[in-house]
């Protein structure tokens, strides 16, 4: 779901960053209030989170590849606010040190991976919270819900391009696929395996993380009274803290947390067994040879906007090191870049605690 | 008063009566105001010595060998593969640093790969891209690795390192020296820029000339302090021979940073192998 540069027109990413602006401003706002130095680890370790989980590609047949998000989960655990500042550190280093997503087009993957998904998520599970107790359930469907709506506002924005930025000849200058032809390209994914996925992730990340680090999350002091399995005990001994958020979670408290980003990073070369690039993620030198669908005609030429347009030469491509670093197995250079991808949202976010500690002094 | 009453008034001169408002020009003491700024950072930070701890957990003459072995190894490596391999291991550790902490120790990194980035820039223009993102990126490893090690370390202990691995007295001695007089010399520096903001008045264009008295005075002060400092050593019993009190004692978790060293030593030289 991360759109590459040039697929959208300069136009399109301007209004969708303009878009998301204020949100950032929303967001930054209302972390720099409400969360002390402590809970920045957690923003850290909710950015890494993410970024992990957008390694796991997972392939559907016809050849594309998706992922989960995350960003329900992390919207539920820690505010739909700081889920949108987590997310678009991940997505700042992804797009920067892995070029996955384009940088004209951060805004837009901002507006729909940090903005929609987490948002759209959270109160989708607010309200199934009032209707039942359930909270894996309302879990899983909330980050299913979530995930799809960001898919949705993603295809929209491709499909709108082909009818608003035509050359002379009529062929397309960005995403050459149109609403009808984007919009169930997209969503036949997400709404099945990619959907699913998130689904799993989410409800697998909140179980742990209520389970073994309630202190992470101040949504466990609300969870009072949970019948499901050995959750039982972890929100009891939590319900007697008033407030388990504004204490001060030690790196000890925290060592499942990390534990849990461990385990995800030396997972994260199954996400190489894919094969295949998602679905408006390709190449300039792949669009020529796609088909809309899976037994449609090949598209036959290549946008002009994505030939002449702008590109950025990440680093380390695609989490791959088989250019600069010769002899590095790829499985060995993508949980490289799991770990580097890991710990730097982690850096970034502990660092974006002094810019809040300024603010707050200020 | 009005004007045209002390005209009138015979007993008042005219030149006392006329408005003067003296408005000296604007003084350009940005080099003063700068050089004390640098001045003070350099001094807070000797001062923010750590009391004791270390970066990794060893103890510091293992530290210091694996530390400075490790900087080695990034600099002669031809694979950008063992700097990234390093970089991530030093970014895992960076990342379990304080807010506060970290922005210490990765300020001058930063700094340093910023610099290599501009020195490195016409080797991109220059058909030469790969120098322009390795060479910045090599220090960037490099110095956050140093970083690390002076951040969380106490210099009397880096000091006692180097004696551990033979270095000659002499060179202990001044280093000890250096580190005690960076403190001391910054304080006398400070002042004397002090003084000379306090004693220009108005636009002073040769302010700048007087960098030279400042470093001289400094110099002078130095010379005097240490020769008291060195009499005061010898008044003790000081023979110019240090002695290590404590001797240093190799615990399980050094074999562990030593192992540690030898498995990257052991990646160097197997990603070596792949360089033409």
């Amino acid at each position: 779901m991360h759109i590459p540069d040039n697929y959208l027109s300069v136009s399109t990413c301007a209004v969708l960053t303009a878009a998301t602006v204020p949100v950032w401003y929303r967001s930054i706002k209302t972390v720099v209030r409400d969360f002390p130095q402590e809970r920045f680890s957690a923003l850290g370790v909710a950015a890494a989170c993410s970024f992990l989980a957008m390694m796991f590609n997972i392939p559907l047949p016809g050849g594309t590849t998706g992922h989960a998000v995350g960003g329900t989960v992390l919207a539920i655990l820690l505010g739909p606010q700081a889920a949108c500042v987590a997310l678009t550190i991940a997505l700042a280093i992804q797009a920067l040190l892995f070029g996955d997503g384009g940088i004209i087009a951060f805004g837009a993957n901002c507006f729909n991976l940090a903005f929609v998904c987490p948002f759209a998520g959270y109160y989708v599970y607010r309200v199934l919270q009032r209707f039942s107790k359930n909270a894996l359930v309302n879990v899983a469907v909330s980050s299913f819900v979530g995930l799809n709506v960001a898919a949705l506002t993603t295809a929209i924005q491709f499909g709108i391009q082909p009818a608003l930025f035509t050359d002379a000849n009529g062929q397309a200058l960005y995403c050459p696929y149109g609403l009808s032809v984007a919009v169930p390209a997209m969503m036949i994914g997400h709404l099945t395996l990619f959907g699913l996925a998130e689904a799993i992730f989410s409800v697998a990340v909140f179980a742990f993380i209520r389970n073994s680090a309630p202190h992470f999350s101040p949504e466990f002091a609300n969870l009072t009274s949970e019948t499901a399995d050995g959750a039982v005990s972890a929100t009891e001994n939590n319900a007697d803290a008033p407030q388990p958020a504004t204490q001060t979670p030690s790196a000890s408290r925290f060592l499942p947390v990390y534990l849990m980003l461990a385990l995800l990073i030396a997972l994260s070369p199954l996400g190489l067994l894919a094969e295949g690039t998602a679905w408006g993620e390709w190449g300039a030198d792949e669009i020529a040879a796609t088909q809309a669908a899976a037994d449609g005609p090949e598209l036959g030429y290549t946008p002009s906007g994505l030939t002449d347009g702008f590109a950025w030469n990440a680093p380390v491509p695609d989490y791959s090191l088989a250019e600069s670093a010769p002899g590095l197995p790829d499985w060995a250079a993508y949980v490289l870049s799991a770990i580097i991808g890991t710990a730097l949202s982690v850096v970034l976010a502990k660092l974006s605690y002094l810019f809040v500690a300024a603010k707050r002094s200020a | 008063m009005d004007s045209t009453e002390s005209i009138e008034n015979p007993r008042l001169p005219a030149w006392l009566d006329s408005d003067e408002r003296y408005e000296p020009p604007r003084d350009r003491d940005a080099f003063v105001r700068r050089s004390a700024a640098a001045i003070s950072a350099v001094l807070s930070q000797v001062r923010r010595t750590p009391v004791a701890g270390s970066a990794f957990g060893l103890s510091t003459p293992v530290e210091t060998f694996c530390v400075f072995s490790l900087v080695l190894l990034v600099a002669a490596s031809r694979n950008f593969a063992f700097v990234e391999i390093l970089g991530a291991a030093t970014l895992v550790r960076v990342a379990f640093l304080s807010p506060r902490r970290l922005a210490d120790v990765l300020t001058a990194p930063f700094q340093a790969f910023l610099f290599s980035l501009l020195i490195t820039a016409p080797a991109a223009f220059f058909g030469q891209p790969r120098a322009f993102v390795v060479v910045p990126c090599k220090t960037l490893v490099a110095t956050t690795l140093i970083a690390l090690l002076a951040r969380s370390t106490p210099w009397n202990r880096l000091s006692a390192s180097f004696k551990t691995f033979g270095a000659p007295d002499l060179f202990v001695f001044t280093f000890d020296l250096a580190l005690k007089y960076v403190a001391l010399l910054a304080e006398i520096a400070l002042q004397t820029l002090d003084a000379v903001r306090l004693r220009s008045v108005g636009r002073d264009r040769r302010k700048g000339a007087t960098l030279g008295g400042v470093v001289g005075v400094a110099f002078l002060k130095a010379q005097d302090a240490v020769e008291e400092q060195f009499d005061a050593m010898t008044c003790r019993g000081f023979s110019g021979e240090y002695r290590r009190f404590r001797v240093g004692v190799f615990r399980p978790v050094d074999a562990l940073g030593v192992a540690a060293l030898g498995v990257f030593v052991a990646l160097f030289l197997y990603l070596e192998s792949f360089v033409r």
